[in-house]
């Protein structure tokens, strides 16, 4: 073990200010692990709405013609065969699924309730079209028209606007997250940097007399910001595996909820990267903040 | 061999700028040291003694002039040469207050040689050594609160020896200490000077210890007369 007046300095005395220090780096790292650990989530779970919708068509042969005129089931019924057969050996279309009237009045009924009979509602029908490659334009174009061309007035939805809107909404959750993430990071850097400022000025003296027996800036400099980066360091490890197990536990209740519109949290494994990158990262920032604060400080010093 | 003095001044000025106006603390000092001498650097209080220590030992960048060290000219390097200089050839001891309050007495001692770049246990062996020299080696564990004013001092001293400079500056050394304390810290010095042959520059008040020395420098209107 070697001397290291600046280290000593740094952690001796005032022992409450690193203390304090380590505590507000535990609690950003926890704050930011939360926020990275919410954005992987969200983005998971975008995905996989996303891809839930992403592969879908839903065509439907409205009830009424393109003049409001009521048409008969079984008129309904042979144009609904006729788009079948086509859609069924279009290529790159896995799957084409007809609800028929009576799946139709199954899915309108609870919102009509009981007493509504549908006996003699004009119900229109739905063919749920698969296809193997979401977002093809040309297959979406051609099923477009080839649909047309059987029935001019059925429409051909392919939750584009309702994509855009999830897509949308979740990029603003994603980036609410990642400012979170941004700004309590920015936090850590301040208060370290902040921190080493007090505790240079604090030790004017001492510094002043290691310059005096020939220790250079760098030397000094270099001890200081070892330090800084071995406290903030385990702070940020600490505080990572604590936010961790606060996701855990989040994620625990979650599954006893048993909310059907979330799917697992569980992310990729890729994904736990972020957890060895954040206290990295947190470390490496407060390194140069603590670096630049300590050359600087130096060089202004007389 | 080095044949250069320890130390050579030529026409040295140092001017503060405060604001608008200019104070001219020296004005043209020049004077030469050799090894093994001991020279008392006397003046009035804010004759400017601390203030050409300071240049001297390369703590202060003066207005103009030229400082050479063992006949290396400090004025054509750049900051890290000057610290190493000062390093390698340097020692200090002040009035007061100038041990770092964390660290016991020995470690005080070892920190110049450690800086320099000696293993701790070098250091260690040296600065044991130097602090028995001293008499101090009951005190080498004890924190800098916990000593005299005249051990503080000769810490102080074994601290500037370390790493065997070849000039010794030493601004009032003895001004804070009782008349015997200090008596005793000036004749240490004394011996340090004729064993070692360091060259030594002491600032003082004191036209009693002036006089024992081998010659005195006198500070007046920023100049040696
Ligand atoms: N950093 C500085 N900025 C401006 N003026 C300074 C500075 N350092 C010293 N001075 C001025 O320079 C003059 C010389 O100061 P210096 O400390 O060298 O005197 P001194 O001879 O050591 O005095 P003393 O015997 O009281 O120690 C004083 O007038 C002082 O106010
Ligand atoms: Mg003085």
């Amino acid at each position: 073990m070697i001397l290291r007046p600046a280290k000593k300095m740094l952690l001796n005395s005032g022992d409450d200010g690193t203390r304090f220090i380590m505590l507000v780096v535990v609690m950003m790292s926890v704050l930011s692990t939360l926020a990275v650990g919410g954005a992987l989530t969200l983005a998971h779970l975008r995905s996989t709405w996303v891809d839930a919708v992403a592969g879908h068509i839903t065509i439907e042969i409205p009830a009424s013609d393109g003049q409001g005129l009521v048409r008969s089931p079984d008129t309904l019924h042979e144009k609904a065969t006729a788009a079948y057969a086509a859609l069924s050996s279009t290529p790159g279309v896995t799957r084409v699924d007809i609800l028929d009237r009576r799946d139709v009045e199954k899915l309108v009924s609870p919102w009509l309730g009981e007493a509504v009979s549908t006996n003699d509602m004009p119900l229109p029908v739905l063919i749920g079209v698969t296809l193997s490659a979401p977002n093809d334009e040309a297959l979406t174009q051609s099923i477009r028209s080839k649909v047309s061309a059987i029935d001019p007035p059925s429409i051909v939805e392919t939750h584009q606007s309702w994509l855009a809107d999830l897509r949308r909404f979740s990029l603003i959750l994603l980036l609410a997250a990642g400012g979170m993430a941004t700004i309590t990071i920015a936090c850590c850097i301040v208060a370290v940097a902040g921190a080493v400022a007090a505790r240079l000025s604090e030790h004017q003296n001492d510094i002043d007399l290691l310059h005096v027996m020939g220790a250079t800036d760098a030397y000094i400099g270099q001890e200081f910001v070892d330090s800084v980066v071995r406290s903030v360091g385990g702070a940020a490890v600490i505080g990572t595996v604590l936010g961790l197990i606060f996701i855990k536990i989040g994620a625990a209740v979650a599954g006893e909820i048993q909310n059907a519109m979330l799917p697992a949290m569980a992310w990729k494994m890729a994904d736990n990267l972020w957890f060895l990158i954040l206290p990295a990262l947190v470390t490496l920032l407060c390194y140069f903040a603590a670096r630049f604060t300590v050359l600087r400080s130096l060089g202004t010093m007389p | 061999m080095n044949n250069a003095p320890v130390l050579h001044v030529s026409a040295l000025t140092r001017v503060y700028e405060q604001a608008e106006n200019k104070l001219h603390v020296l004005n043209g000092v020049s004077f030469t040291l050799a090894a093994g001498e001991m020279v008392a650097l006397m003046g009035q209080s804010g004759s400017g003694k601390s203030t050409l220590l300071q240049c001297v030992g390369l703590l202060d960048t003066p207005t103009s002039g030229t400082i050479e060290i063992t006949g290396r000219p400090a004025q054509s390097m750049d900051d890290g040469e000057r610290t190493a200089l000062r390093r390698e050839s340097i020692g200090f001891v002040y009035q007061a207050h100038h041990l770092l309050p964390e660290f016991s007495a020995l470690e005080n001692v070892m920190l110049p040689m450690m800086i320099a770049g000696q293993s701790r246990a070098q250091a260690a062996e040296r600065a044991m050594k130097m602090l028995e020299a001293m008499g101090l080696a009951p005190r080498a564990e004890h924190r800098p609160a916990r000593l005299s004013g005249g051990e503080q001092q000769r810490v102080s001293i074994a601290r500037a020896l370390a790493n065997r400079p070849k000039l010794l500056l030493a601004d009032e050394p003895t001004g804070n200490l009782d008349p015997d304390t200090a008596e005793h810290v000036y004749r240490m010095l004394e011996a340090i000077v004729r064993k070692t042959g360091v060259a030594m520059l002491m600032a003082t008040h004191n036209p009693d210890l002036a006089a024992r020395m081998d010659r005195t420098l006198r500070l007046k209107g920023g100049l040696i007369t």
